[in-house]
């Protein structure tokens, strides 16, 4: 996914920047209106963060002008202003979501990839692995005919697994791209997800494997 | 013991004109009271002038002697009216001529057209005399004849009594009237400033419009001073919310910086106890954010109250579009949220619509918050007979006691708030902004431990 991050704080923008190159994302990064114009009209990007005060204009202007230029690049603004207006008026002048800083990576990744659904067909979004198939819109896992409802979390988890199958994701990792930091995250909160999972995983040729000591993975059955 | 009498001014004015009235009925009573007796007396001196020249038509010069033949028809008619006692004598050349002749002879005398009146003590009643003096002469010579004929008093008397007595009433009547004049008059006087008052007094907590200067001109100083006291608070109070609002947005940008890096050094830490460090360092942060966040919606909250700016809105479409907003916030939590109403979309209300979304945005909050994982919100939008009722519900694992006097105050947390964050300022700004639009709220732990608040506007 292509990412183009519109903040004039640098060191947040690079911040930015290193969470979504760790999610596999590629990004780039404008620290002003005119370097955003010039890199939109140049490339295509997946979707844009938006910073509203930037040092030659407003935001919410560049927004207005995107729109107008027909441009359909959904767009999530990062606003400091937490006041129900504010935000309708983002949404009124087209913004696809917002955000509140601070915010959490979380947070961003879930409003990201809820506005991405948004913007593509649900059929595109299926993940499979095996013989399973994710519908992360609709948030049901089908195997052998039958699909089966996910919670919330239980479906942020596969979606990890799906994501990247066979690759090993230790607890910790699990949790932090599962939980919220504000969130009370109990000692054994991983394990529960992966067990109920499993467990709507039976009869399908998929398996979370635990590797002792390490974390777990998403493997075929052999 | 320097105790001051603190009188009301309703109480000063009222005893002032009661005071006025009794003054003047008493007045009124005496002054009607002389006039009445000086016509009753001058009827006297009328019957009395009348009667003595009657005497006179009947004084006879016969040859050198003088002789009367007195009129006891009109002496009779003197005496008939309230049965009063008449007394005469007639004097010739000093000389007792006829009459009575132990009644005392008064100093002076007037003449026929103007006897001269005066009262006098006889045997033991009060006698009103008339006296004149008659010169006729009879074969060259003088005589001179001094007449009194004296009545006493008791018609007069019985008179005055009954009308004093009618008097005392009228006079009575008057003073009740008076008072009931002193009393509405206290009351209109006052009326004014019980109005400013209760213009003062009805505000809310965070009303500082100026009060109006439709006001008496004796208490447009007041209100002139009182605006100027207001105008100055809201100035302070103005610049106290702008440094908070300037305040918590500048701090925003620099913690989203901590939050991200600390963040990003989580997802690489490996030790336990790094990433206990930074989790920690990120609880902090949230904190923050969360007291400046909630900070910058009391300041707009008390600034709205002030000045609140009112339109017509569809109460439902904004609920709905602040649980569409929390949709993404329950998801991360896994909790379902769910909304039900009977309410049209068009069915449009005219108030604040900021303050009430602050209202309904820091419950939902709240129930979010607080609410066990993995269990639902419900949240129920109905229309009753005065008001339209908003009702969200959340489920504790274990309910906390709700004390309903410490449930509002700002920076008071409530029980087994444990380690979720918090600023103990959500359910203050929820009662500033309901006050503010003159609706109402209720908190309460029901069965089940669930928490039930329910948010009633009146349309």
């Amino acid at each position: 996914m292509k990412v183009l991050i519109i903040e004039d704080s640098q060191e947040l923008a690079k911040s930015l920047r290193l969470f979504l190159e760790l999610e596999n994302n590629h990004v780039e990064c404008a620290y002003d209106l005119a370097t955003a114009s010039h890199y939109i009209s140049v490339t295509h990007f997946d979707i844009i963060l938006l910073d509203i005060m930037l040092p030659d204009g407003d935001g919410r202007d560049f927004l207005r002008s995107v729109r107008a230029r027909n441009k359909n690049i959904p767009v999530i603004v990062m606003t400091a202003r937490s006041e129900i207006s504010d935000r309708v008026d983002l949404l009124d002048i087209g913004a696809d979501d917002y955000i509140i800083k601070p915010f959490e990576f979380v947070e961003l990744e879930a409003r990201c990839r809820a506005v991405l659904r948004r913007h593509s067909g649900q059929d595109q979004q299926a993940l499979s692995y095996g013989n399973i198939i994710l519908y992360p819109l609709s948030a049901m896992i089908e195997f052998a005919q039958e699909k089966t409802p996910l919670r919330n979390r239980e479906l942020r988890l596969l979606e990890i697994f799906c994501n990247s199958p066979e690759i090993l994701f230790s607890k910790e990792q699990l949790t932090d791209r599962l939980f919220l930091i504000s969130d009370e995250v109990t000692e054994n909160a991983i394990e529960v997800y992966v067990g109920r999972l499993r467990k709507k995983l039976v009869g399908s040729n998929v398996t979370i494997e635990t590797v002792r000591g390490i974390g777990y993975r998403l493997v075929k059955d052999e | 013991m320097n105790k001051k009498l603190n009188l009301s001014i309703r109480n000063r004015l009222l005893i002032q004109l009661g005071c006025v009235a009794f003054a003047i009925s008493l007045c009124l009573f005496l002054i009607t009271r002389i006039v009445v007796l000086q016509a009753i007396t001058a009827t006297q001196d009328g019957l009395l002038t009348a009667a003595i020249q009657s005497v006179i038509d009947k004084i006879y010069v016969v040859e050198n002697s003088v002789s009367v033949d007195l009129p006891y028809d009109t002496f009779s008619l003197l005496g008939a009216v309230g049965e009063d006692r008449i007394f005469y004598r007639i004097d010739d050349n000093g000389q007792f001529l006829t009459g009575y002749s132990d009644f005392p002879m008064p100093h002076k005398f007037g003449n026929i057209q103007e006897p001269e009146f005066s009262n006098v003590e006889h045997k033991g009643e009060r006698l009103r005399i008339a006296a004149t003096e008659n010169i006729v002469f009879a074969m060259d010579k003088r005589h001179e004849l001094r007449i009194i004929i004296a009545q006493s008093q008791n018609f007069q008397k019985s008179i005055a009594t009954k009308i004093s007595s009618n008097l005392i009433l009228i006079t009575l009547f008057f003073f009740m009237i008076a008072i009931l004049f002193a009393f509405l008059t206290a009351n209109l006087t006052i009326k004014p400033i019980y109005l400013f008052a209760t213009d003062v007094k009805m505000r809310g907590p965070n009303n500082l419009r100026k009060v109006s200067s439709d006001v008496p001109t004796e208490l447009k100083p007041l209100a002139q001073s009182l605006n100027e006291f207001i105008s100055r608070f809201r100035s302070t109070l103005r610049q106290t919310e702008t440094f908070i609002a300037e305040a918590a947005h500048h701090i925003r940008t620099p913690l989203s910086v901590v939050k991200s890096e600390s963040e990003l050094a989580l997802r690489k830490s490996k030790t336990p106890e790094n990433r206990e460090r930074l989790r920690t360092i990120i609880k902090s942060v949230d904190q923050t954010n969360r007291s400046a966040s909630q900070l910058l919606d009391h300041a707009m909250v008390l600034y709205r109250a002030e000045r609140p700016e009112t339109e017509e809105f569809s109460i439902l479409h904004a609920i709905s579009e602040i649980v569409t907003q929390f949709k993404l916030a329950a998801d991360l939590r896994d909790l379902d949220l769910t909304f039900s109403t009977d309410v049209s979309p068009t069915q449009t209300i005219n108030l604040d619509r900021t303050l009430f979304e602050t209202a309904v945005r820091n419950l939902l909050d709240n129930a979010l918050k607080y609410a066990l994982s993995e269990t639902t919100i419900i949240i129920e939008f109905k229309k009753t007979k005065h008001n339209f009722q908003l009702t969200i519900k959340n489920q504790y694992s274990s309910a906390p006691f709700l004390d309903q006097k410490q449930l509002y105050k700002k920076f008071k947390r409530g029980e087994q708030t444990g380690e979720i964050i918090g600023s103990g300022l959500g359910l203050s700004i929820v009662m500033e902004a309901v006050s503010a639009i003159g609706a109402s709220i209720d908190i309460r732990k029901t069965k089940g431990d669930i928490v039930c608040a329910t948010l009633l506007v009146p349309y």
